[in-house]
C-alpha cells in the first residue's frame, strides 16, 4: 500500500510544480509577483477612484475644498489608505481620509467606504444617504443590489470592480468611461 | 460571554495595528526590488507600495484574504490553528470530523461509518473526554458521559466562517473539560449568506447529501437564513466480509437571524433540530460462563437547540455581551435511553483599564437535567436515574502590556459544580512580539475535567463466571460519588514567524502533568448466596470494581506547522505532530487499562497539503497524511491520501469531484477499548458534489 502512494505523491509534486512554474512565467513583470493583502489592494482602488469621478459643483464649497474619503465602521485598511492619499490631490482638491462613527455624519463626505462590519445595517445606511452626491464603496456581495455605487469584490484571487451606474446618475456623479470599461458588472 | 469572538479578541486587539504597521514597513522594500523602475525615493515617509499603480495594475494583483481574526490569533500566547471557509471548501470533506484532520495536533480516527474518536494531544477514546467542542458558543460536550456525539455536529459546511482549534488547556476562559484543547465552530452572520444555495452530492459511502438554504433581509437592519439538509451513509465493511450495519442518516433543519440594532450593537438568534438514525455493532457479555458476543444495535437521536446572543461595542471601545441557550438531546442506543437538557446563560465584558490593561471578565450559569434509563438486561443500572446539576462560574483575565512588544496575561476561572464543588483554573501567558514577523510565547496553566453522571451513579454487572472448586464469581463496576476532578498542569512554549511574504512557521512544545486520572480499581471481594438457574443456592463471590482517581501522566510533545505560498496560485502547507505519553498508577492504584491507553494515540503524525489554482477556474487540491500506529489497539500506521478537483462553472455553480483515502483498500483507524463499538474498515471513497448559488 505504501509504494503506489509514494509514486502518487511524487507525481503530484512534479506535476503541480511544472504547472505553477509555467503560470509564474506568464505573469507580467510590473505587478508584484507575490500576493498582497486584500485591503492593501482595495486601498489602492479607493485612493485611485477620485481621478475617475466628477462631482457636481455644489459638492464642494470652493476650489480649495478637500475631497473627503469617509470610512464608516471598523477600518479594514490599517494605515494603508492614509498612506496612499497623503499628499495627493485631484483637480485641486487635496484628498483626506475621515473615519465616521455613524451614517448621519456623512455631510462633507465625497466618498464613503462602508466597512463590512456594518453589513447588517447596510440597507439603512444607504437609504440615509438619500440623493446626496456621495460615491459609496462597499465590499459585501449585496452592496450594488442594495443601492451602493461601487463594490470591490474578491473573485478568483483578484479584486473586481462592479458599478451601479443608475445609483451614480441619481447622485449626479459622472464616472469616467475608462473606469466603466474596467468594471465587470455594470448595472445601468 | 458571547462565545469565543470576544474572548479571543480580548487577547489581541492590540496586535492588529502592529501587524499592519509591520507589513507596511516591509512591503515597499520588496516591491522596490521587484519593480523595474529601481528603488523607491528615500526622502520623506516611505510611499505606499501601490502608490502610482494604475487601476489596470491593481486588477492584476493576486490578493490574499486573511481575516482580521486570523491576524490577531497569530499573536496569541496559545497554540491556535484556524480552518478557514476556503480550507473547508477546498478540503472536499463533507463531514466536520474529516475537516479536523487538517489541524496539526488533532487526532481524528474513524471508528465506523458514523463514529469518530477525536482528541488533541493524546487520551483518544470512543468518547474522548478532554476536548471541549463549541458551535457558536454553545457547548456540544455532553456532561452526562463526558464526550461529544460527533454525529450531532452537523453544521452546513457552507455556513461555517471558521473553525478555531486551540491545542492545550483553555480552562481559564472556557472552564471545565477544556483540558487538552477547544474546538470552536463559528458560523457566518446571516448578512453574509443572503441568497439561496442548492447543493447535492453522491458518493460511494455518502450515497446522498443535500442542502437547501435561503437567506434574505429582515427589514432594513437585519438578515436571516433557513436551511434543511440531509445525508445518508451506506454501510462500510469488515475484513471477514460481514456487514457492520453502520449506515447512518441525518435530517437537519436550522435557522439564524442577525440584527444590527444600533451602531455596534447586534442581536443574533439561531436554532437547530436534528433527527438521526443508524446502527453499529456492539458487544455484550452473555452466557454462563460469560463470553463476549457481538450484536447489531440500532441508534436513534433527536437533538435541538435555541441560542440568542446580544453584543454591544460601546463608543469607548469596550464590549458587553449576553448569551443564552437551551439545548436538548434524546438518544436511544439500542435499549438504553439518554436524555439531557442544558440551559446556559453567559455574560461578558471586555474593556481597557488604564491604557495598559486589556481586561475580559465573565459570569456563567449552567443548569443541566439528565436522565439515563439503561436497558435492564445489559446489567447496567443508574440510581437515581435522574439528576439535575448546576454550574456557576466567574472568570477574569487581564492582558498587561509591559512594553511595546511584551505582554503578560494573567487570569483564572473559579467555578462551582455539583460533583466536586469549587475548582480553579488559573493561567499565565507571556507573549513577546519580537518584531512584526516573529512572536515568542510561553504559558503555564491548570485545567480540570469534571466527573460525569455515569462515573458518579452507575452500577454495571460485568458478568458471572465460574470459579473452579468454589462456585461462581460476579464482577460489578460501581460509580463513585466521591470522585475528584481530573487535573492538568501544563507548560507550553511556542514560536511563530512569517519568514517572508511566502513562508510561515508555527512551532509549539509542551509538557503536561496530569493528576487524579480516572481509574477502575478492584475492591475487596465478598461472598453472597445466590441461585443460578434452577439449581441450589450456591455461594457467589462478588468482585467489586470502583471508579477512582489513582493514575497520573506525564506527556510531552511538539507540533510544527508550515505554510508556503510557492507561487501566487500554489500553496503548500505541512504539519508534524509528535506525542509521547507515559501514564502510571498512583500508589494503591492498579489499573492496567489506563497505563496501556498511552498507546491509543499516535506517537507521530505528518501531513502535506497542496492547494493549486489551475487555469479555467479549476482547482486541484490534495493532501497526504501519515498517522502512526496505535500500539495498544493493534492498529498499524496508515497513510490517507485525499484529492479534489473543483471546477467553477460561471459565478454561481461549482462542481467538485473528491477521492478520499484513495490509496487504501481498507484499514482500521481505531480499536475500541470499551467494547461499545466494533470498528469497521475505512476504505476508499469517491464522490461528486454540485453547488448552485442563486
Amino acid at each position: 500500500m505504501r509504494t503506489p502512494l509514494k509514486f502518487a505523491g511524487v507525481a503530484l509534486m512534479v506535476l503541480s510544480g511544472a504547472i505553477s512554474a509555467r503560470m509564474a512565467a506568464q505573469a507580467p513583470a510590473r505587478i508584484p509577483a507575490q500576493a498582497m493583502d486584500e485591503y492593501q489592494v482595495k486601498a489602492g482602488f479607493v485612493s485611485s477612484f477620485p481621478s475617475f469621478i466628477e462631482w457636481p459643483p455644489d459638492a464642494f464649497h470652493g476650489p480649495g475644498d478637500p475631497l473627503t474619503i469617509c470610512v464608516l465602521g471598523s477600518n479594514p485598511f490599517g494605515t494603508s489608505l492614509d498612506a496612499l492619499v497623503a499628499g495627493k490631490s485631484v483637480a485641486g482638491h487635496n484628498l483626506t481620509v475621515r473615519p465616521i462613527p455613524d451614517a448621519h455624519q456623512v455631510t462633507g463626505c465625497h466618498m464613503l467606504f462602508v466597512s463590512s462590519s456594518e453589513h447588517l445595517r447596510l440597507r439603512g445606511i444607504l437609504a440615509s444617504l438619500g440623493e446626496q452626491s456621495v460615491f459609496s464603496i462597499g465590499d459585501t456581495s449585496d452592496f450594488i443590489a442594495e443601492g451602493g455605487v461601487v463594490s470591490l469584490l474578491v473573485d478568483n484571487g483578484r479584486v473586481r470592480i462592479e458599478i451601479n451606474a443608475d445609483a451614480a446618475r441619481e447622485r449626479r456623479l459622472r464616472i469616467n468611461a475608462r473606469l466603466l470599461q474596467l468594471a465587470k458588472g455594470v448595472k445601468r | 460571554m458571547t462565545g469565543q469572538q470576544t474572548k479571543s479578541r480580548s487577547r489581541n486587539e492590540a496586535g492588529e495595528s502592529r501587524a499592519a504597521d509591520g507589513r507596511l514597513r516591509v512591503l515597499p522594500l520588496l516591491i522596490a526590488l521587484l519593480l523595474p523602475g529601481g528603488p523607491i525615493r528615500a526622502q520623506g515617509p516611505a510611499p505606499h507600495a501601490l502608490a502610482g499603480a494604475t487601476l489596470e495594475d491593481l486588477m492584476k494583483i493576486d490578493v490574499t484574504s486573511v481575516s482580521r481574526k486570523e491576524q490577531s490569533l497569530s499573536k496569541t500566547g496559545a497554540a491556535v490553528f484556524v480552518i478557514s471557509q476556503e480550507d473547508i471548501r477546498r478540503s472536499g470533506a463533507t463531514r466536520i470530523p474529516d475537516l479536523l484532520r487538517m489541524a496539526p495536533g488533532v487526532e481524528v480516527a474513524r471508528i465506523n461509518a458514523n463514529q469518530w474518536a477525536i482528541s488533541i494531544r493524546g487520551f483518544n477514546a470512543t468518547y474522548s473526554n478532554k476536548v471541549l467542542v463549541l458551535i457558536d458558543g454553545r457547548s456540544v460536550y455532553t456532561d452526562s458521559f463526558s464526550g461529544v456525539y460527533w454525529d450531532e455536529v452537523d453544521t452546513p459546511l457552507e455556513d461555517i466562517e471558521r473553525i478555531e482549534v486551540i491545542r492545550g488547556p483553555g480552562g481559564t476562559v472556557w472552564g471545565a473539560n477544556a483540558v487538552n484543547g477547544v474546538i470552536n465552530i463559528i458560523t457566518k452572520s446571516a448578512a453574509d449568506t443572503k441568497g439561496g444555495i442548492i447543493a447535492a452530492g453522491s458518493g460511494s459511502q455518502q450515497t446522498a447529501d443535500g442542502l437547501l438554504q435561503y437567506g434574505g433581509d429582515v427589514g432594513s437592519h437585519g438578515a436571516y437564513r433557513v436551511f434543511g439538509k440531509y445525508f445518508n451513509l451506506d454501510n462500510s465493511s469488515l475484513p471477514d466480509g460481514r456487514n457492520p450495519a453502520d449506515g447512518w442518516h441525518t435530517g437537519h433543519a436550522g435557522a439564524r437571524a442577525d440584527w444590527g440594532l444600533s451602531q455596534g450593537e447586534t442581536l443574533s438568534v439561531q436554532g437547530d433540530f436534528l433527527s438521526s438514525g443508524g446502527g453499529a455493532i456492539s458487544q455484550i457479555v452473555t452466557g454462563y460462563p460469560p463470553s463476549l458476543a457481538p450484536f447489531n444495535i440500532r441508534i436513534s437521536d433527536r437533538s435541538g437547540d435555541v441560542l440568542a446572543r446580544w453584543q454591544k461595542v460601546h463608543a469607548n471601545g469596550s464590549e458587553t455581551s449576553l448569551q443564552i441557550y437551551d439545548s436538548a438531546t434524546s438518544r436511544r442506543d439500542d435499549g438504553d435511553s439518554v436524555t439531557e437538557n442544558t440551559l446556559d446563560v453567559e455574560f461578558g465584558r471586555h474593556l481597557t483599564v488604564a491604557a495598559r490593561n486589556d481586561v475580559v471578565w465573565g459570569l456563567d450559569y449552567r443548569f443541566t437535567r439528565e436522565e439515563i434509563k439503561p436497558f435492564a438486561s445489559y446489567g447496567i443500572a443508574v440510581d437515581p436515574a435522574r439528576r439535575t446539576g448546576s454550574l456557576v462560574a466567574a472568570f477574569v483575565q487581564d492582558e498587561i502590556r509591559l512594553s511595546h512588544s511584551l505582554s503578560l496575561t494573567l487570569g483564572s476561572k473559579i467555578e462551582h459544580n455539583s460533583y466536586t464543588d469549587f475548582e480553579i483554573e488559573p493561567s499565565v501567558q507571556l507573549v513577546w512580539n519580537r518584531d512584526a514577523r516573529q512572536t515568542f510565547w510561553g504559558s503555564a496553566s491548570r485545567a480540570i475535567r469534571e466527573p460525569d453522571f455515569l462515573e458518579h451513579s452507575m452500577t454495571f454487572d460485568l458478568g458471572v463466571a465460574p470459579i473452579p472448586g468454589f462456585g461462581s464469581g460476579k464482577v460489578v463496576l460501581n460509580g463513585n460519588p466521591r470522585l475528584l476532578a481530573e487535573q492538568l498542569t501544563d507548560y507550553e512554549a511556542g514560536y511563530r514567524t512569517q519568514l517572508n511574504s511566502r513562508l510561515s512557521l508555527d512551532a509549539t512544545g509542551y509538557l503536561s502533568y496530569y493528576h487524579h486520572l480516572l481509574t477502575t480499581e478492584s475492591g475487596a471481594p465478598y461472598v453472597t448466596l445466590t441461585s443460578i438457574g434452577a439449581g441450589q443456592p450456591a455461594p457467589l463471590i462478588i468482585i467489586p470494581l470502583l471508579y477512582q482517581n489513582l493514575a497520573h501522566a506525564k506527556d510531552y510533545g511538539f507540533e510544527l506547522f508550515g505554510g508556503w505560498q510557492a507561487t501566487s496560485r500554489w500553496k503548500i502547507s505541512s504539519g508534524l505532530t509528535l506525542l509521547r505519553m507515559s501514564i502510571g498508577d498512583d500508589p494503591g492504584g492498579n489499573d492496567i487499562t489506563i497505563t496501556e491507553s498511552s498507546g491509543d494515540s499516535p506517537r507521530q503524525q505528518f501531513e502535506v497539503r497542496s492547494k493549486l489554482n489551475l487555469p479555467n477556474n479549476i482547482e486541484w487540491d490534495s493532501s497526504v497524511k501519515y498517522v502512526g500506529a496505535l500500539d495498544a489497539l493493534g492498529v498499524s500506521g496508515y497513510t490517507h491520501l485525499d484529492t479534489r478537483l473543483g471546477w467553477r462553472l460561471g459565478e454561481r455553480t461549482e462542481l467538485s469531484l473528491v477521492g478520499q483515502n484513495i490509496t487504501s483498500g481498507g484499514h482500521f483507524e481505531f480499536g475500541d477499548r470499551s467494547g461499545l463499538r466494533n470498528p469497521s474498515l475505512a476504505a476508499r471513497t469517491i464522490s461528486a458534489r454540485l453547488t448552485w448559488h442563486f
